[in-house]
């Protein structure tokens, strides 16, 4: 994260979205600079989904702008985007980590295809070069690459996610948004998840938006953290600072309401 | 006769079809949907090759329509007897002397010509069916080219198989753009669809789809650099007319496993043969 | 040459809104400076809001009234109110923190724990290595826990890992807070010879050390939070 780079890599302001009388999210703004891992947290209801949901472009947003830049430097409204446009932006600078594996992976292609896809779709035509690709970042997330030819389905869950990170990141992508990645594994399994992101961040200067109800995983991944309650941001700032020293009152409790083992 | 309209279609439907296969022959590659019609055969017998042969024949053209490379099956015959009755046009075996070929599952061995038209018969028209059942999203993936999911489909016949195990209704990409289904010919039949000086257009009546690959038109079958494109080979030649680099069926010819292998084109075999008699004294 | 840290005016109350908005006003204007070389020790009581202090100028914590000046590089970071990069960027290369209480991250290695401030500078993996295990090595850490996580560990264990943590990059500024908490005296005196050594070297310290014999060896000159520094 250094000071010479002039503009945020996500410029986000005023997103807001109704659900007819119900809020979704209510004028969220904030920047994101390169290299940079923005927590979103809050219990249900929060609008946290929502917001990722308007970035990553499955929710179209009432109102608001978001601005990406691009590898170029170029300011781009990804609002905007045409379809075609922002499809090829989430297939290369972006990556999304579902909660659910099963929602970003293809259960029925073996391990190797389902990392390779993307470079496939942008034209990458040598079997040879793709498969040791695969291979590369199989090892990368730790998964025994002797299992290139299998098929999801026969992965742990741990393993799967891990699967999903692998087949995202494997275009480079300098923005990932991360939904729950670590709710519904065990805690053993979260917590090499966790350490395997934390490292790939550092390592590929990776920004991410990683939105979860867990403090814990905010405070391991996070520099900066949004609090959300019922659709607006109600506190932000740095990790350690808001989790040590929450000044709104809901923060406090949130903060106050973490069981330690 | 005189009950039918000629060609059995009403001068509307011909119509709206010969505007849909204009849009095809604009957009090679790209299907097109049409109001497909019910026919006299079932859907899956070729209601759509029929539809599109109906939509473009004349008095004057002569039509040529195979089976499998023959024109004696049942389904040849039937198709071919329909026009006769609707049409009164000319008919031929011979694949030089027809303007119209109507064929399903092959291309002919003799090179085709300018003025030829093939209509394809087409089971299923959408090479990206069997990743994705809604016919929203696919077209979403057309219209985007995102075709990722087609490599990934050759990726894992290499990875299972060592190659890629697709043998008839082989992918192609036309004019570097559209990813077609050239209609189940087998793979052998793709390289004479590069660029082919005849007009070849195809029909999916069930699936109420026309597409077509103009002229001249580049057909790409999909390969890896590594793993490049090939077609089926055979050790011998035809059993009957001696020739190779042909497309060969195998026929058993008794109980005991006995195979012959013979050109699956009866009018190029039968051709040669004849040749071949008139030469020997 | 100015100071490495200077605090103007620091006021920080805490509002707990989980118990009914109760107020605690732990600091009170709290000015101090700290120049480089210098070991500043709080001689202040326990309770009386000293470790507030450290986490404010950390940026921890948020004070509402004051300025937190800190040299980075050839300028100076206010810390309060500062963006949360510009706070990451200042604890990064210029300041350093012994806490009383090592966070454990599950499954890291000792010797990774310890290296990390270094591999966040860009030194390599390898010499990074070299660096901690040297560290370690003089706090009298036995190999065999180096690739082991400190969630095991004892607490005068995982206190010395705090500080080699806190020292290994050598920044120059350093906090630090109770560095010698639940150690024995051969530690205690370890650790002692690294402080000394780092503020020999010119680093800025500030400090509260609890017991008096480590106060007297480490700091040059004593302060209190609200009276005149002596």
């Amino acid at each position: 994260m250094s000071d010479d780079v002039e503009r945020p890599l996500l410029r986000v302001r005023g997103l807001t979205r109704w659900y007819g009388p119900q809020v979704g999210c209510l004028d969220v703004g904030f920047d994101l600079w390169p290299g940079e891992v923005l927590g979103v947290v809050g219990e249900s209801g929060s609008g946290k989904t929502t917001v990722l949901g308007c970035l990553s472009g499955r929710v179209v947003p009432t109102a608001g702008t978001v601005e990406f830049t691009t590898r170029e430097g170029l300011g781009v409204d990804v609002l905007r985007l045409s379809e075609a446009e922002r499809r090829r932006l989430a297939r290369t600078d972006w990556g999304v980590v579902h909660q659910n594996p099963r929602d970003g992976l293809r259960m029925g292609v073996t391990a190797g295809a389902n990392v390779g896809e993307r470079l496939m779709a942008l034209g990458a035509r040598h079997y040879g070069a793709i498969r040791e690709a695969a291979l590369d970042w199989l090892g990368q997330v730790e998964i025994d690459t002797g299992r290139i030819d299998d098929l999801p389905e026969t992965f742990s869950g741990g393993m799967q996610q891990r699967l999903q990170i692998a087949r995202n990141l494997v275009t480079r992508p300098r923005l990932v948004f991360m939904d729950e990645p670590t709710g519904g594994l065990d805690v053993s399994v979260q917590a090499r998840l966790l350490d395997l992101l934390r490292t790939l961040v550092a390592y590929l200067g990776l920004s991410a938006i990683v939105v979860t109800h867990d403090l814990a995983v905010t405070r391991l991944l996070a520099h900066r953290l949004l609090v959300m309650r019922r659709g607006q941001v109600v506190e932000s700032g740095l990790t350690d600072q808001v989790l040590d020293d929450p000044q709104h009152p809901y923060t406090q409790l949130l903060v106050s309401s973490v069981l330690q083992p | 006769m005189s009950a039918y309209n000629f060609a059995f279609l009403d001068e509307q439907t011909k119509r709206m079809i010969r505007r849909a296969i204009l849009k095809a022959v604009a957009i090679p590659g790209y299907q097109v949907p049409f109001g497909s019609r019910e026919m006299p055969l079932s859907y899956g017998w070729g209601t759509g090759g029929v539809q599109v042969t109906a939509s473009v024949i004349g008095p004057d053209d002569v039509l040529k329509v195979i089976d499998q490379g023959a024109d004696d099956t049942t389904n040849a015959v039937s198709i071919r007897q329909f026009f006769v009755r609707t049409t009164g046009v000319r008919t031929t075996t011979q694949t030089d002397e027809a303007s119209l070929i109507q064929t399903r599952h092959r291309i002919p061995e003799t090179p085709l010509a300018a003025d030829q038209i093939v209509v394809f018969q087409v089971p299923i028209p959408e090479p990206l069916r069997w990743l994705e059942p809604r016919e929203t999203e696919t077209r979403t993936m057309h219209a985007l080219e995102e075709y990722g999911a087609m490599w990934v489909r050759l990726y894992e016949d290499i990875t299972r198989h060592g190659h890629v195990e697709t043998a008839y209704d082989y992918p192609v990409v036309v004019n570097g753009r559209y990813l077609m289904r050239p209609s189940p010919i087998p793979k052998f039949d793709n390289p004479k669809l590069d660029r082919c000086p005849a007009l070849l257009l195809f029909g999916a009546g069930r699936e109420k789809r026309i597409y077509a690959v103009p002229p001249h038109t580049t057909v790409r079958s999909l390969d890896f650099e590594d793993h490049p494109f090939t077609v089926e080979a055979w050790d011998r030649p035809c059993a009957l007319c001696g020739a190779s680099g042909v497309f060969l069926d195998e026929i058993i010819v008794d109980d005991k496993g006995g195979r012959m292998f013979v050109c699956s084109d009866t009018d190029y075999c039968a051709r040669r043969r004849q040749a071949c008699d008139a030469e020997t004294p | 040459m100015s100071p490495a840290v200077t605090v103007e005016d620091l006021r920080k109350t805490f509002t707990l809104h989980t118990q009914g908005g109760q107020e605690l006003s732990v600091l009170r204007g709290v000015s101090l400076s700290v120049e480089p070389g210098e070991c500043v020790a709080l001689a202040d009581p326990s309770g009386s809001g000293k470790s507030t202090l450290l986490r404010c100028i950390y940026g921890n914590y948020r004070p509402q009234v004051g300025r937190v000046l800190v040299r980075h590089g050839e300028g100076v970071v206010d810390m309060v109110g500062a963006e949360p990069r510009a706070v990451l960027e200042v604890r990064r290369r210029s300041l350093g923190y012994v806490s009383q209480f090592l966070r454990v991250i599950p499954r890291v290695p000792a010797l990774d724990v310890v290296a990390e401030p270094l591999r966040a500078l860009g030194v390599t993996r390898q010499d990074a290595a070299a660096r901690a295990a040297a560290v370690l090595a003089r706090l009298r850490i036995p190999e065999r826990l180096w690739a082991l996580s400190p969630v095991t560990f004892s607490g005068g264990e995982q206190q010395r890992i705090n500080v080699a943590r806190g020292l290994v990059a050598d920044h120059p500024i350093l906090l630090l807070d109770e560095p010698t908490a639940s150690l024995d005296a051969d530690s205690r005196a370890r650790v002692v010879e690294l402080i000394v050594e780092a503020r020999r070297r010119g680093t800025a310290m500030l400090g509260t050390f609890h017991d008096a014999e480590v106060r007297a060896a480490v700091s040059t000159r004593l302060a209190t939070l609200h009276g005149v520094a002596a």
